[in-house]
């Protein structure tokens, strides 16, 4: 295999030696790959355009010792009006790093391709809402890689009667909710209303092209938030850096 | 310990710099000892002087060994434009075109969310701080045209057109002496977009 051709998205690119850089791409073939662009941080250089983050792209890519080289590159879709909004960037950027976080390389499996070509498709789509989608892309996620928060059951007994006080106790180390009898057991546990559980469960089991009609209200989107956010960094283990970007520009909008 | 404890030092001190790599670090290391002794101190002094006087200028927070830096006290520049760059050598990009009389404003770096870098990170509020005496017309954004730039870009906007000013972004479009073929959509697109009559 010392060429092989891949569709594949753009999550992340850092610069490398003196003019080139390294793209992580998410394909569909082999899943998540690393690779050089030689010289692509020089203003003509052939592979310049087409290695910005999100870029949809159908590449080459050359097999080498440590690290692939990229080949040839051909921009499928570049997500122009999702890079001209600073608010939908800030949360694909977080959707990649996430995605990149979470994914082991070479691992190959289509699902977490498919979801997050969606996604960047969605969010670059000015009138649809990307809170809730973004909530749906975390939830969708996780389930696909083994995590899928347990929101109907008990996590520690399996018990269905989870309410407590028109509410229910959430466990993001254990990965969900926790019955009464359950809820000493749950380190860190938090309170999430009814209203916030119900929209978690449409995100994560509807089809997230419809995933903007779900309307969270500022109280239960903190909530979510607040639940999503400490699951996520105990699956992580580290807090994802561009998080804090798209926090502090949902807080001042 | 293969060489002696100076020139093993030596090297080692060269593969600090960017590029440098053991082999080069060695070939510059060989190179030096047998330069004139004259020259070597020349380039000593030269470095040690450089480190030591040359310092951000308090206004543009260029790179400068007078402050304010020369194009701030230039009293002919247009007072009422700042073009914002991304680093020092930007400014000079600038400068080698004639086009602009305006003044500069580097921000050391871009954002970078991916990479933890940040609005505190980059010299933003010394340009806010800049447009309060309402001297400054227009600011315009010259940011790479790149993610980070634009996002830089994006972000400055954000954070100073509700004081008043005019905000601009460079334009973009296809580079000359380039080839339509290889031109990528967006930068085509852009193109198209500020297109003018001939």
């Amino acid at each position: 295999m010392a060429l092989y051709n891949v569709d594949g998205i753009v999550i992340r690119v850092r610069n490398f030696q003196e003019a080139d850089k390294i793209v992580v791409l998410l394909t569909r073939e082999e899943g998540k790959v690393e690779a050089v662009a030689r010289g692509a941080r020089r203003p003509r250089n052939r592979f310049a355009a087409a290695t910005q983050l999100f870029s949809h792209v159908r590449a080459q890519l050359f097999s080498g010792r440590s690290l692939d080289t990229l080949s040839q590159v051909e921009i499928v879709e570049s997500f122009r009006q999702l890079r001209e909004d600073l608010v939908r960037m800030a949360y694909a950027t977080y959707a990649c790093e996430l995605i990149d976080a979470l994914l082991p390389e070479r691992q190959r499996q289509e699902a977490p391709y498919l979801l997050l070509l969606t996604s960047l498709h969605l969010f670059n789509e000015p009138d649809r809402a990307p809170e809730p989608l973004l909530r749906a892309f975390e939830l969708k996620l996780l389930s696909m890689l083994g995590f899928r928060p347990s929101l109907t059951e008990c996590v520690g007994c399996g018990a269905e009667e989870v309410q407590q006080g028109g509410a229910v106790r959430f466990a993001p180390v254990l990965g969900g909710v926790l019955c009464p009898q359950c809820s000493a057991e749950g380190e860190g546990a938090m309170r999430l209303s009814l209203g916030a559980l119900e929209s978690m469960k449409r995100l994560l089991d509807g089809d997230i092209r419809r995933a903007h009609v779900i309307r969270l209200s500022g109280e239960v989107a903190a909530e979510i938030d607040r639940a999503l956010t400490a699951y996520i960094l105990a699956r992580t283990e580290r807090r994802l850096k561009s998080k804090e970007f798209l926090d502090t520009l949902r807080s001042n909008p | 310990m293969y060489y002696a404890e100076p020139i093993a030092r030596l090297i080692e001190e060269l593969t600090k710099l960017p590029g440098i790599g053991p082999k080069t670090a060695q070939r510059l290391a060989f190179h030096i000892l047998h330069m004139d002794r004259s020259v070597v101190e020349g380039i000593a002094r030269t470095l040690v002087e450089a480190r030591a006087k040359v310092k951000y200028c308090s206004v543009c927070c260029n790179l400068t060994d007078q402050d304010p830096c020369h194009i701030c006290a230039d009293e002919d520049r247009d007072r009422s434009t700042i073009c914002v760059v991304q680093e020092p050598r930007d400014v000079v990009a600038m400068e080698k075109t004639r086009e602009y009389r305006g003044l500069y404003h580097v921000l050391h770096g871009a954002l970078n969310p991916m990479e933890g870098i940040g609005i505190d990170d980059i010299r933003v509020k010394e340009l806010v701080a800049r447009l309060g005496d309402g001297q400054v017309q227009e600011v315009i954004l010259c940011t790479n045209p790149n993610t980070e730039g634009e996002t830089t870009a994006m972000y400055i906007a954000r954070y100073i057109k509700p004081l008043g000013v005019k905000v601009t972004r460079i334009a973009r479009g296809l580079p000359m002496g380039g080839d339509l073929e290889y031109a990528d959509e967006v930068t085509l697109a852009k193109a198209l977009e500020g297109r003018r009559e001939i």
